[in-house]
């Protein structure tokens, strides 16, 4: 077919983009004006894409001190290279800013629409500085972007956002009311999916940025070997296809899989994280909810995995909350009822509000309200009362006008800090600590807070039984190698869930006996962990870029970007005294282990620091920055 | 010294200190008519066997300890109260004792409040008054005692609840119970104490009764902490610390502006930095702030704090600069000597945001201009060299609930 028949037919002739376009809008949302912004080849090499880039960026920009919602901060959309080739799960982006809800750096994933409409409108990333006069909507194309008002825009909810802005462009991103009023844990929607953690909806709230939207469709993007792509390609198609999870639970019952797992293992939080354990707990599992909800994948594109559904609920369509939703906003809050979790979970949809932040600072009202700290109409296991605060939150209002401050924060005010279930801030994900120790420390010393994702031990720990949930040996270098890894995938980028593909799958763990494997892993840790092969993903990578990328060389800027951004935290005061967890989990047992343990944080977190090469107060030293080629500011 | 027209100064505790002070505690419980105590204290004093000097002191007086108690969180809340009321009346007790320090004696009387009103008071989200009489209430307190025990308040979830019936009956202070702390505890309880007294010298309605206990505080600080701190086990030097922190606490409850007390505390709660280093870096800023505002000039300031020799050898206008100065290298020996607290590198908007919550409590009588300003130059390490000009505003933004914004 030639041009002039493509015209014809009213299809426009793509431009190509071999490898990345290497092409990042800055945006001065002060002056209304943008340039095109360009990494070295070194940068490229070293910090990969996505999350690795976009610290990297932050770093050379971000004044050290700044207030998260104050005009000085600086929010970052980045792409991965992998983004738009069609290399499977790559649909995702990352954000990377200085977060509200905790004062320290906050990076979030996220699938929908938008990271695909902006690379292919020959956009590598977004740099937003400053804050704009009046409310504002963004609209990208391949010449640059246009200041466009969005006072008709201003007040609705993220669905109805999007519906209005669907003719502006392929995807977006947009923030809800809890967005605008600068609640600490609001979020940004892209398509279905969010930019959960951290309250980035507060960062952009604060730059009076409703939403930016992205053309898309004017570029595709091709890898510069595509022989070595297509290799790697289908390597990883075929680990996907071929695994338990990716292409089993997870494809058909969604991430809630994970919550009989979780029950049976004594990592499930109920009541606060007061128990492990439910007996209703099969009732908001996947298996029900897939028997019982009439579910149909709803998903990223492009997704191999398709971890997301839908389902009716009390005659509505609605999305299935992932299990974070199921396990913070059901059981955690008393609540074993799908119907009511998903409608907590659209109206945190709806409004832009993270549903593990709401979950775990609700949870903390209603322990306060319990033991009389506060005065609320919140009780555990009394779905009443807890949609309206949802609201009451998103737009500041009573109570809801406190607890948008997170838990943190309204524990300071009211007292019940020990149950306040956050680190540094930000409030923990649905794995009970004093079911796996290695997730612990993982949550203790994870770098934006009390986050599941940047090492997932509780999968190697109770799911698969691969190391001992209990034991402290080997922790903390898994807590280190899974840290590396997890910032390299996102800087890829690539969806966190083929980590089940990729190292489940190669020959020499699927075929070893797991008891052997659990031996090696929890004995000799480095040797097993060095054994792992990670070989498609910096193939997928070096197919992409034409830069050569090994595994070693992966993995050490995994640590580089890990420590960048460890470092970035300390200049905002981070130190060894945040590297903890809530008091219950260092003091309190549960009914559900006979043996009421608790984590024993102190015994690991020292030697994590020397694994690691920080000092004695958790400060990356001078010869390891040296050694990872980060430049000391 | 002018003597105001009208003061007020409450003085409730009686004090009992010095060698084998403990062994008084059973006939002044005799003498309140109480037979049975309830101990509270904690686990880190249990180590230390100080509950068994306490009950030894009981050897011989026909007396019988109820119960003890040791654990708890640090913080006070309501189920806390419940159960500790719970094992008072359980045990058929008649009357408390806390050994400790402040978090101890939090306990301690909200147990008191609990007890005497049958549990049937709320004091942990309303506002309300005590309506009966409480029970018998001795404190024992320790080197990790800052003098928060001796007042006439208790923080009760986010609240601070005050109220005259809190004050304890007696201060029992005894060598035995004040040289088995560490050199952190001294220095952290004194750092708070100082910044207590000194608060209190220069405060707005600091009166002679107040100057004198205030004086006598600083005295004490002054010559025994940087000898504890070398040595935790000096017994008179202990004595002589704890004494001071009792009776910074007295002059805490009685004075009206505590700058330092409530900066320190909302940016420790902040941060989750040690609220006895910021204050005690605070401090001098705050002095040099009263200063300039002509509140403070530092006469007798210095009598205490550096004794006849220095008062006299330093010219009457400059007593003020000399104070300042004394409690800076003070500070500065006693954490590191670092004289700020710039390490902790907090962000500037947080010390915009403390200065905001702090301008608005009732106790502290600055501007929010001048609470940053003492914040930012206590977190520099810098002088006061001037006031914030008059019209000076902080210029911050609100957000209505509408999403619309505004400079104000």
């Amino acid at each position: 077919m030639n041009v002039l028949d493509h015209r014809k037919k009213g299809l426009k002739k793509m431009k190509e983009i071999i490898g990345t376009s290497n092409r990042i809008l800055e945006i001065d949302l002060n002056t209304n004006t943008f340039s095109a912004y360009s990494v070295t080849q070194k940068d490229r090499e070293m910090y990969l894409g996505a999350k690795g880039l976009g610290l990297k960026l932050l770093y050379d920009r971000l004044k050290t001190g700044c207030d998260p919602l104050g005009e000085e901060n600086i929010i970052i959309f980045m792409m991965g290279v992998l983004m738009g080739t069609g290399a499977p799960c790559s649909g995702r982006f990352e954000a990377i800013t200085k977060s509200p809800l905790t004062g320290i750096m906050t990076t979030s994933s996220c699938g929908g629409p938008f990271g695909m409409a902006l690379k292919t409108s020959g956009w590598d990333g977004v740099i937003l500085k400053g804050r704009a006069e009046s409310k504002t909507h963004l609209a990208i194309d391949a010449k640059g972007v246009i200041f466009k008002p969005a006072d008709d825009l201003w007040g609705k909810n993220t669905r109805k956002t999007q519906e209005l802005l669907s003719k502006e462009g392929s995807g977006s991103v947009v923030i809800g009311q809890a967005g605008e009023n600068l609640v600490r844990f609001a979020n940004i929607c892209s398509g279905h999916r969010f930019l959960g953690r951290g309250g980035m909806g507060a960062v952009l709230g604060s730059k009076n940025i409703k939403a930016i939207t992205a053309k898309g469709k004017e570029y595709k993007i091709i890898p510069k070997n595509k022989k070595m792509f297509g290799k790697a390609k289908k390597g990883m198609l075929k680990y996907i296809n071929q695994n338990d999870i990716t292409s089993g639970s997870y494809r058909d019952l969604g991430t809630n899989a994970n919550v009989n797992l979780s029950n049976a293992g004594g990592i499930l939080p109920v009541k606060n994280f007061t128990g492990g354990m439910h007996k209703s707990a099969d009732k908001i599992s996947g298996e029900y909810i897939k028997n019982t909800y009439d579910t149909k994948h709803h998903t990223c594109k492009p997704c191999s995995i398709l971890c997301g559904h839908k389902g009716t609920f009390d005659g509505e369509k609605r999305a299935v909350p992932e299990y974070e939703t199921t396990g913070l906003l059901g059981a955690n809050i008393g609540i074993f009822d799908q119907i009511k979790i998903s409608e907590f979970n659209e109206i945190c949809s709806e409004m832009g509000i993270d549903t593990i932040s709401a979950g775990g600072t609700i949870a903390w009202a209603m322990e306060a309200t319990e033991k009389g700290l506060i005065e609320s109409n919140l009780f555990f296991g009394k779905a009443d009362g807890v949609g309206q605060m949802l609201n009451d939150i998103a737009t500041r209002k009573g109570l809801g006008n406190e607890l948008a401050e997170g838990s943190r924060r309204a524990s300071q005010k009211f007292g019940g800090r020990e149950y306040a279930i956050q680190v540094k801030g930000l409030e923990m994900a649905a794995y009970d600590p004093r079911g796996c120790f290695g997730q612990g420390l993982a949550y203790a010393v994870a770098n934006r807070g009390a986050c599941h994702l940047s090492t997932s031990l509780f999968t190697l720990e109770v799911y698969f039984n691969m190391a001992s949930p209990k034991a402290k040996r080997g922790k903390t270098t898994m807590v280190k190698f899974f840290e590396n890894v997890y910032s390299a995938l996102n800087s890829l980028q690539i969806c966190h869930f083929t980590a089940f593909a990729v190292f489940l799958e190669p020959p020499l763990i699927k075929y070893t006996p797991t008891p052997l494997l659990k031996l090696a892993v929890q004995n000799l840790t480095p040797v097993a962990l060095a054994l792992m092969d990670l070989r498609l993903w910096p193939a997928l990578w070096s197919s992409v870029t034409g830069i050569k990328l090994g595994m070693q060389g992966f993995k050490k800027a995994g640590e580089r970007i890990h420590v960048l951004e460890r470092y970035m935290n300390t200049r905002e005061g981070i130190s060894a005294k945040d590297d903890t967890l809530p008091a219950r989990f260092l003091e309190e047992g549960r009914d559900c282990d006979n043996m009421n343990r608790t984590v024993p944080l102190d015994k690991m977190l020292h030697k994590y620091y020397k694994v690691r090469g920080y000092n004695t107060n958790g400060i990356p030293t001078d010869s390891l920055l040296e050694a990872l080629d980060i430049e000391k500011k | 010294m002018r003597v105001p027209d009208c003061y007020e100064y409450y003085l409730k505790p009686k004090v009992i200190s010095g060698k084998k002070a403990l062994d008084h505690i059973a006939f002044e419980l005799g003498g309140m008519n109480a037979k049975k105590p309830i101990i509270i204290t904690s686990k880190k004093h249990i180590r230390t066997k100080l509950d068994k000097k306490i009950i030894t002191a009981f050897k011989d007086s026909g007396l019988t300890i109820g119960a003890i108690y040791d654990g708890g969180p640090e913080y006070l809340d309501p189920n806390l109260a419940y159960r500790l009321n719970h094992l008072f009346r359980w045990h058929n007790c008649d009357s408390i004792i806390a050994l400790g320090g402040k978090s101890v004696t939090e306990y301690a009387k909200a147990l008191n409040i609990f007890a005497a009103n049958n549990g049937k008071i709320d004091i942990f989200t309303k506002d309300t008054d005590i309506i009966a009489p409480l029970y018998p209430f001795i404190i024992v307190p320790t080197m990790d005692s800052d003098g928060y025990e001796s007042t006439n308040s208790v923080s009760t979830g986010g609240r601070r609840f005050k109220s005259e019936s809190l004050y304890p009956d007696l201060i029992v202070i005894d060598s035995r119970t004040t040289s088995t702390g560490t050199t952190q505890d001294a220095i952290a309880s004194s750092l708070i104490a100082l910044a207590h007294s000194v608060e209190a010298y220069i405060s707005n309605n600091s009166n002679p009764m107040m100057k004198s206990f205030a004086h006598a505080s600083i005295q004490y600080i002054f010559e025994n902490i940087v000898k504890v701190a070398q040595n935790p086990r000096d017994k008179k030097g202990g004595i002589a610390l704890v004494n001071a922190a009792a009776l910074a606490g007295s002059v805490f409850s009685n004075s009206s502006s505590h700058p330092a007390h409530i900066l320190g505390t909302i940016l420790s709660k902040k941060t989750g930095n040690y609220a006895a280093i910021i204050m005690g870096a605070i401090l001098p800023c705050v002095m040099e702030l009263h200063m300039l505002k002509g509140e403070f000039d530092g006469e007798d300031f210095l009598l205490a704090a550096g004794g006849f020799d220095m008062m006299a050898a330093t010219p009457v206008e400059s007593h003020g600069l000399k104070s300042v100065e004394i409690v800076r290298t003070l500070t500065e020996k006693l954490h590191a000597a670092t004289q700020n607290f710039s390490a902790y590198k907090i962000s500037e908007y947080i010390l915009r945001e403390t200065a905001s919550e702090a301008a608005s409590s009732p106790d502290v009588h600055f501007t929010e201009a001048e609470c940053l300003l003492v914040l930012k130059n206590s977190y520099n390490g810098t002088q006061i060299k001037k006031l914030p000009a008059a019209e000076e505003i902080i210029t911050r933004e609100k957000v209505s609930a509408k999403g619309g914004r505004k400079c104000v």
